[in-house]
C-alpha cells in the first residue's frame, strides 16, 4: 500500500517533469485503478501473495518541496491470500483490523522522489515515504517506474518492509511462518484532475 | 484370443498393482501453495502430513469444516484434525504419527472382457520427528500382492535429514528421488516408465538448496532400494536433479534430469523434462509436463506428455481433466490416455477419489477403460 503511494507520487512527479508541466500549476492526481501485492516468503520455503485492488488516494505537487502532498491508502480488510484460513489469521491475528479504524487501512504519505530541479528521467527511480500500518508509522524506501498514458500516469513500484517494525507479531502457525521481510508491489493508474 | 486376454490382464495388472498412494496435491497451487514442504515432511511431497498440513486439511480443504482463526499452540494440532482424532492429546510431543488407509474398487473392461475387484491398496503407519533442523521420518505398512507375490510388510520410505537456517539441506536414507511433478494420479502414468513408480525409492543421499524463489534437489544413489535389498541384479548408480523456480505465488517452472547406469536388468538410460504449473484463479490449477526418456543400446527415445487441469467447483469438490500420452519405441507401444476424475473431501482427512481412464494403445483397436474408486482415510 505504501509502495503504491510512493510509486504513485513518484510517477506523478516524473510525469510532470517529463511533460514539461509547470510544477506550480497546482494539478492533482487521483488514482483510478490499483493492484497491491505483498509477497510473503515462508520459513519453510516458497511464498504466497496477499493481494487487493482497494487502493485509493489523491496527490498533488507542492512546488516548494520535493514531497508530494496527499496520501494513498489501502483497505486492509480486502487483502486476500487465496484461502480463508490464511486470510483470517492475517487479518485477525496479525494485522488486527478489528481493533480500530486506524488498523483497517495502510496509508502512504510524505512521498519524496528527490529533487525535481534537475528533472526526473523515465525509468526506475528511488523514492522515500512514510507508511502507517498497524498503528505504527515508519519510513520506507523503494524503486518506482512510471509511464504516461494520455492524461494518466501508470506507476509501478516496490519496497520492502519488516513486519517487526510495525509491532506485528511474527506470523507463525503450526510450524509454518512468514519471514520478517515482505515486499510490497504496487501498480496503479492516476488521472490528472484540475 | 488367449493373447488378447493375456495382454488385457497384463495391462490391468500394471494399472491395479502399481496404483498406490498419491503424492502431494500440486492442484493446491491455486491456493498459493507452490511447495510441498508446508504440508508434508518430504520436500518432494506425499506421505505424512505436518501439523500445518493436518490443520489445513480440515479447516481449509474439507467441505464441512469451518475456519478456526484462533492461534494454535506452536507445533500442536488438536481435535478431529489430529492423529486418531486427538486420542493421544499432546502426549506424543514433537512426534507426529499418521495412519493411511485406502480401500479401493476397480472395474476394468476392454471389448467383451471385464473384471471388477475390491482391494486394500494401502494400510500404512507413518511417523516423524522434527526439531532443531533435524527430521527423522519412517513409514511401515502393507504392500499389496503383486503378481504371484503375496502381500507383505514394507517400508516405503525411511530417512533422516538436516536443514540449515541458510536453506541447505541433506537427506540420507530410503526415499523417492525428486523428479518432475508428482501428480495425484494413482496410476503414475507419466512417472512409471521413467522409473519413479510407487516402489522405485532409492537408498541414497539428497542435497538441497531452498530459497524464497527456488528449490534445487540433487540425489545420488547406488541403486533402487528394492534391488539393493533383494539383490536382484538391478542395482546401478543413478543420479537425479530437479530445479523448481517459483515465478510467482501461483506460477511454477520445473526442470528435471535423470541418469541411471546399466545393470543386468536394464540398459543405461536417462531422462530430461520440464513442467509448468499455473493457477489462473483461486479454484483452477493447470499443470503440464513433458519428458524425454532415452535408452542406450537401441530402443529409441520415448516422449511422455501429461496435462492436468483441476477445478474446485465447490469447497472440497474437485474435478479434473488429464490427457496423457507416451510415444512408442522399439520396446513398447505408444499409449494415449484420457483421465477424468473427481475428488471429494467431505471432512478432515477423508478423501473420495473417482477416476475414469480410457487408454488407446497403439495398434490396438479397442480402448481399455478403467474406473477406480478410492476412499482415502488419513487418521
Amino acid at each position: 500500500m505504501r509502495t503504491l503511494t510512493i510509486v504513485g507520487s513518484t510517477a506523478l512527479m516524473m510525469w510532470l517533469v517529463a511533460s514539461g508541466i509547470s510544477l506550480a500549476a497546482g494539478h492533482s492526481w487521483t488514482t483510478t485503478t490499483g493492484d497491491v501485492r505483498v509477497a510473503c516468503p515462508l520459513t519453510v520455503g516458497g511464498s504466497f501473495e496477499a493481494r487487493t485492488m482497494a487502493l485509493a488516494g489523491r496527490l498533488s505537487l507542492d512546488p516548494a518541496t520535493t514531497v508530494l502532498a496527499g496520501e494513498l491508502s489501502v483497505d486492509l480488510k480486502t487483502l486476500d491470500t487465496g484461502i480463508s484460513l490464511r486470510n483470517h489469521h492475517m487479518l485477525d491475528n496479525y494485522l488486527e483490523v478489528q481493533k480500530s479504524e486506524d488498523f483497517e487501512t495502510a496509508v502512504l504519505s510524505d512521498i519524496d522522489v528527490g529533487s525535481l530541479t534537475s528533472g526526473i528521467a523515465k525509468g526506475q527511480n528511488r523514492f522515500t515515504a512514510r507508511l502507517h500500518l498497524h498503528g505504527t508509522t515508519q519510513a520506507v524506501a523503494g524503486q518506482a517506474t512510471m509511464s504516461e498514458r494520455g492524461s494518466s500516469v501508470r506507476v509501478e513500484a516496490s519496497f520492502p518492509i519488516r513486519i517487526s517494525d510495525y509491532a506485528i507479531p511474527a506470523p507463525r502457525y503450526l510450524g509454518v511462518g512468514v519471514k520478517n521481510e515482505v515486499v510490497v508491489h504496487v501498480v496503479f493508474v492516476a488521472d490528472k484532475i484540475s | 484370443m488367449t493373447m488378447r486376454v493375456g495382454f488385457v490382464f497384463a495391462f490391468f495388472g500394471i494399472l491395479v498393482f502399481r496404483a498406490g498412494p498419491a503424492g502431494a496435491e500440486p492442484r493446491f497451487l491455486s491456493k498459493q501453495y507452490n511447495r510441498c514442504s508446508s504440508c508434508h515432511y518430504s520436500a518432494s511431497g506425499g506421505g505424512l502430513l505436518t501439523p500445518y498440513g493436518r490443520a489445513l486439511s480440515g479447516q481449509e480443504l474439507a467441505t464441512t469444516k469451518h475456519v478456526n482463526a484462533q492461534p494454535a499452540p506452536e507445533g500442536q494440532v488438536s481435535g478431529e484434525e489430529a492423529f486418531l482424532f486427538g486420542a493421544f492429546g499432546d502426549r506424543l510431543g514433537p512426534v507426529q504419527l499418521g495412519v493411511s488407509l485406502r480401500p479401493s474398487h476397480l472395474h476394468f473392461e476392454s471389448g467383451a472382457f471385464s473384471d471388477s475387484r475390491n482391494l486394500l491398496m494401502n494400510a500404512d503407519v507413518e511417523g516423524a520427528y522434527r526439531g532443531h533442523g533435524w527430521t527423522a521420518y519412517g513409514e511401515a505398512g502393507r504392500m499389496p500382492e503383486i503378481g504371484s507375490e503375496n502381500a507383505k510388510l514394507y517400508s516405503r520410505e525411511h530417512w533422516v535429514s538436516y536443514d540449515s537456517t541458510r536453506g541447505i539441506g541433506i537427506k540420507v536414507g530410503r526415499y523417492m528421488a525428486a523428479y518432475g511433478i508428482h501428480l495425484a494420479d494413482h496410476t503414475s502414468f507419466n512417472r512409471s516408465d521413467l522409473g519413479f513408480d510407487k516402489y522405485d525409492q532409492v537408498y541414497g543421499v539428497e542435497v538441497s538448496r531452498t530459497s524464497d524463489k527456488s528449490l534445487l534437489q540433487v540425489s545420488v544413489s547406488p541403486g533402487r532400494a528394492e534391488s539393493i535389498v533383494n539383490d536382484d541384479g538391478g542395482t546401478s548408480f543413478n543420479a537425479t536433479g530437479r530445479l523448481q523456480v517459483d515465478v510467482g505465488a501461483n506460477v511454477v517452472v520445473v526442470g528435471s534430469g535423470l541418469y541411471r547406469d546399466g545393470s543386468t536388468l536394464e540398459a543405461r538410460h536417462g531422462a530430461a523434462g520440464g513442467a509448468v504449473g499455473f493457477a489462473p484463479g483461486r479454484r483452477v490449477t493447470v499443470w503440464t509436463e513433458g519428458d524425454a526418456h532415452m535408452r542406450s543400446g537401441g530402443g529409441g527415445t520415448s516422449f511422455v506428455f501429461v496435462n492436468e487441469t483441476a477445478v474446485e467447483a465447490f469447497r472440497g469438490v474437485w474435478f479434473k481433466v488429464s490427457p496423457q500420452g507416451r510415444t512408442g519405441t522399439d520396446l513398447s507401444l505408444g499409449v494415449f490416455r484420457w483421465n477424468l476424475g473427481a475428488s471429494l473431501l467431505p471432512r478432515a482427512h477423508v478423501n473420495v477419489s473417482l477416476d475414469f481412464y480410457a487408454d488407446n494403445v497403439e495398434r490396438r483397436e479397442e480402448a481399455f477403460k478403467t474406473f477406480l474408486a478410492q476412499l482415502h482415510m488419513y487418521l
